[in-house]
């Protein structure tokens, strides 16, 4: 096997191991299970109209419960993974041997994308056959959206990781993390605000507005959920071009991403 | 011999600081090299270039006659390198870390390799204990041991005894002086001269970034200061036998001890010792003890860095 494959291989398996070893991904499995399965029990008991189509509930539960919170456990876990290798030196000893930035960075990204997988057989292996046993039936376009959700992560993944490699503390990362959502979500906020002002009645709040809707426009492009937005529109209207472009968005945001942190870890050094 | 290290004006530059200037080093195969300096002089930045963990500023690193950059992964897995800390996965048993490190080294028969490591660093009954909850010492064993895990030809060893116990120090020295008898490549950088002395047949100090002696480890202690130093203890100490031994051609230096019936005079060797007693009876003077203190790393280092000696 490639040198750097195999690398990116062993350091993804040694993550993934550690994380499945540890309590905090089966307390988050119990928390999407048992928030899922409340659900499914109030809307199987209450919703017993014909006319509705009661399979819907799975795809609101798996994009509502499932993957958001994945988004949250995985956005996390990916901030601070590469900032607890620097803070604790031990990426020094890993570089020590035949490892590289691209084989590193791909190693932590890849094993994310295991973990998801990992959350995504679990909870379904549960949610489905117990809204089955309720005679809720799984959506003709469930496999379509769960096929999303993990271009959906990957995006969370890669940005995680990119903003893991800015700073070399843990704390620092999370502060980061947060602060990216922040300034994503105040952005959105104040276009809505500015949004009801009427046209011309003020200049310096149009000069305002213009540059609102300019940065608004400018974080569709670095918002993970935008272009899982645009796949999920797709899906709605069976649009299946739209569709893949989803997904291409999705893989060139992850690419962009895992190769701009690779270069960043590249100019700052492993050695702090 | 054949460099298996090779620096080409290695240099290091943070912002306006240069912490390592055109480097220039070669250590040749089987050589146990003791790269010395005081704190801060650029030691663990050498030899951070040196395993590629950190980038050069300007100049290369060639082992084994290939670029480090050119021939990565494949220069990598023939280097060990052990750190002044002990930076590990604490959640690890000792097995785990060192197999996954075997696993990155490709190692054969890993079970086998890892078993006798264990056993070598005499922490085999402690082996699935997690890493956490290891002592610096057994950490330190631990490191040495993943340095070890794929049996490289080059061992980078930076300040291996550092914050060690003398027992620690002297089981790694053990450790070390084994190594070295199985003609392994050791570069090895500390602040325990009397430790490099032992272990180490060439040495560098570096200083300011700057390699200013190198060379065998014996000419280098001369390098600095002559040869060995003569304790003489008289009756009594007069002024024409201060000048008389002045006068001889092979002595250096004459200097009164701060107990005045005590002469220390400075020779190229010990073999001079008749032709000094000589001349101290000859002019009326009564030895009642000599010793004799060669010339140690340590005067060496001092005297080239005027720095800090631990």
């Amino acid at each position: 096997m490639n040198d750097r494959i195999y690398a990116m291989y062993l350091i993804g398996r040694r993550d993934f191991a550690e994380t499945i070893r540890s309590i905090g991904i089966y307390l988050i499995i119990a928390l999407s299970l048992a928030i899922s399965l409340i659900i499914l029990y109030i809307f199987g008991n209450a919703v017993d109209d014909p006319s509705v189509d009661r399979s819907q509930i799975i795809n609101f539960i798996f994009m509502f419960v499932v993957v958001g919170i994945s988004i949250l456990y995985l956005a996390v876990n990916s901030v601070t993974s590469i900032a607890k290798e620097k803070s604790d030196k031990t990426i020094e000893v890993l570089f020590y041997g035949p490892v590289d930035e691209i084989s590193f960075i791909a190693g932590k990204y890849l094993s994310r994308i295991c973990l998801y997988l990992f959350i995504l057989v679990i909870t379904n292996l549960v949610i489905l056959p117990a809204g089955l046993l309720m005679g809720i039936e799984i959506p003709g376009d469930f496999i379509k959206i769960t096929i999303l959700s993990v271009f959906l992560i990957s995006c969370i993944i890669s940005i995680g990781i990119f903003l893991s490699t800015l700073t070399s503390s843990v704390s620092g990362s999370i502060v980061l993390l947060i602060g990216f959502f922040v300034i994503l979500f105040v952005i959105q906020l104040l276009a809505g605000i500015l949004g009801l002002i009427p046209i011309g009645m003020d200049s310096t709040l149009d000069i305002l507005r213009d540059i609102v809707v300019g940065l608004l426009n400018a974080t569709k492009y670095i918002s993970p959920l935008e272009y899982f937005g645009i796949g999920g529109e797709a899906i709605g209207s069976g649009d299946t071009g739209k569709y893949f472009l989803s997904i291409l968005y999705s893989t060139v945001y992850s690419l962009v991403f895992v190769l701009l942190s690779t270069g960043i870890l590249m100019r700052r050094g492993i050695k702090q | 011999m054949s460099a298996v290290i090779e620096t080409k004006n290695l240099t290091k530059i943070y912002g306006e600081f240069h912490a390592v200037k055109n480097l220039n080093l070669k250590v040749s195969e089987g050589e146990v090299f003791g790269f010395l300096g005081p704190n801060g002089a650029g030691k663990t930045t050498t030899i951070s270039m040196l395993t590629g963990i950190l980038h050069p500023t300007k100049g290369s690193v060639h082992l084994f006659g290939e670029n480090l950059s050119d021939d990565y992964f494949n220069l990598k897995r023939r280097i060990g390198v052990v750190s002044e800390q002990q930076y590990m996965y604490n959640k690890m048993t000792a097995c785990e870390y060192l197999s996954f490190f075997a696993d990155l080294y490709r190692v054969k028969n890993k079970k086998r390799k890892i078993n006798e490591l264990l056993k070598f660093v005499e922490l085999y009954k402690y082996k699935d204990k997690k890493l956490g909850e290891y002592s610096k010492g057994m950490r330190q064993k631990i490191s040495i041991s993943r340095s070890l895990v794929h049996d490289p030809d080059i061992l980078f060893l930076d300040e291996p005894a550092y914050g060690l116990d003398p027992a620690g120090v002297k089981e790694v020295r053990d450790i070390i002086f084994k190594e070295k008898d199985n003609g392994k490549t050791i570069f090895m950088s500390s602040h325990i001269l009397s430790e490099v002395e032992k272990i180490c047949n060439y040495a560098g100090i570096i200083d300011k970034g700057v390699l200013v002696k190198k060379g065998a480890m014996d000419r280098l202690k001369k390098a600095s200061s002559p040869g060995c130093e003569l304790e003489i203890e008289l009756v009594e100490v007069n002024k024409k036998i201060i000048e008389s031994l002045k006068k001889l051609p092979f002595v250096v230096d004459v200097e009164i001890g701060e107990n005045k019936n005590i002469l220390r005079i400075k020779a190229p060797d010990e073999k001079n010792r008749a032709e000094i007693s000589g001349c101290i009876f000859e002019n009326g003077g009564a030895i009642t003890g000599m010793s004799t203190k060669k010339a140690t790393l340590e005067d060496a280092f001092v005297e080239i860095t005027r720095g800090e000696v631990k």
